[in-house]
């Protein structure tokens, strides 16, 4: 499988990720969070407790 | 995680702001490791001002407006507009993106970077290079075997 990264940069509020590697970050406005999918990878995003919440996701292979 | 206090800044004379998250750009390097290259920003660009874009010669680009407005390359920009080109210099020198701000300014993220060579096939978020790899890593998740057998043991606690 292809080698994909990726990059999310948080604009409003924040989010929190979690996946099966056992990474857990919760992640706000400025902030980055990167992820190499590798051979594959299962995980979960979710909003914050904000009323908005935004980010730009990009994919990249 | 890339925080937002570590990400390097570049700053001009004329008060253009880049926050730089990955890759590298003007002597500045992001902690993002890529496996090729690849640069992505978060630029703003005051009122009226003009910022020309230094970007590798076989980059593709990609843009997308946050706020403002004004022109990215010749394509007259607002927010949440995309703009995005193919490699834009035709010789040997490194290709120029002129980013123009109208009068209230213009900020937008900035995706760029080298295409890769090998063929791609797609489904849904399962990205291999043929076909038949990218049924088998379908397979695979369904089945939580292979790449995916942490999977068979875990749960979100977050999404739950």
């Amino acid at each position: 499988m292809s080698w994909i990264v990726v990059l999310i940069s948080v604009t409003v509020g924040e989010f929190v990720h979690e996946d099966f590697m056992g990474w857990k970050e919760t992640f706000a406005k400025g902030d980055v969070h990167w992820m190499s999918t590798g051979k594959g990878i299962i995980h979960a995003q979710i909003p914050g407790p904000q009323p908005v919440n935004r980010h730009v996701q990009c994919k990249r292979l | 995680m890339l925080r937002a206090n570590k990400t390097p800044l570049i700053r001009n004379p004329d008060g253009t702001l880049m926050r730089l998250l990955a890759g590298q750009y003007e002597g500045q390097r992001s902690t993002i490791q890529t496996a090729s290259p690849l640069l992505m920003m978060d630029v703003h660009v005051p009122a009226n001002a003009t910022l020309q874009l230094k970007l590798g010669r076989s980059f593709f680009v990609g843009t997308y407006v946050l706020s403002g407005t004004g022109t990215i390359g010749s394509r007259r920009v607002q927010p949440h507009s995309v703009a995005s080109s193919r490699p834009l210099a035709a010789g040997p020198e490194d290709s120029t993106l002129s980013c123009k701000a109208g009068p209230d300014g213009m900020r937008f993220l900035l995706y760029a970077g080298e295409p890769i060579p090998d063929p791609v096939s797609v489904d849904g978020y399962f990205v291999c290079c043929t076909p038949e790899e990218t049924q088998n890593a379908v397979t695979d998740f369904d089945r939580r075997e292979n790449s995916f057998a942490k999977g068979k043991s875990w749960s979100s606690a977050i999404a739950n």
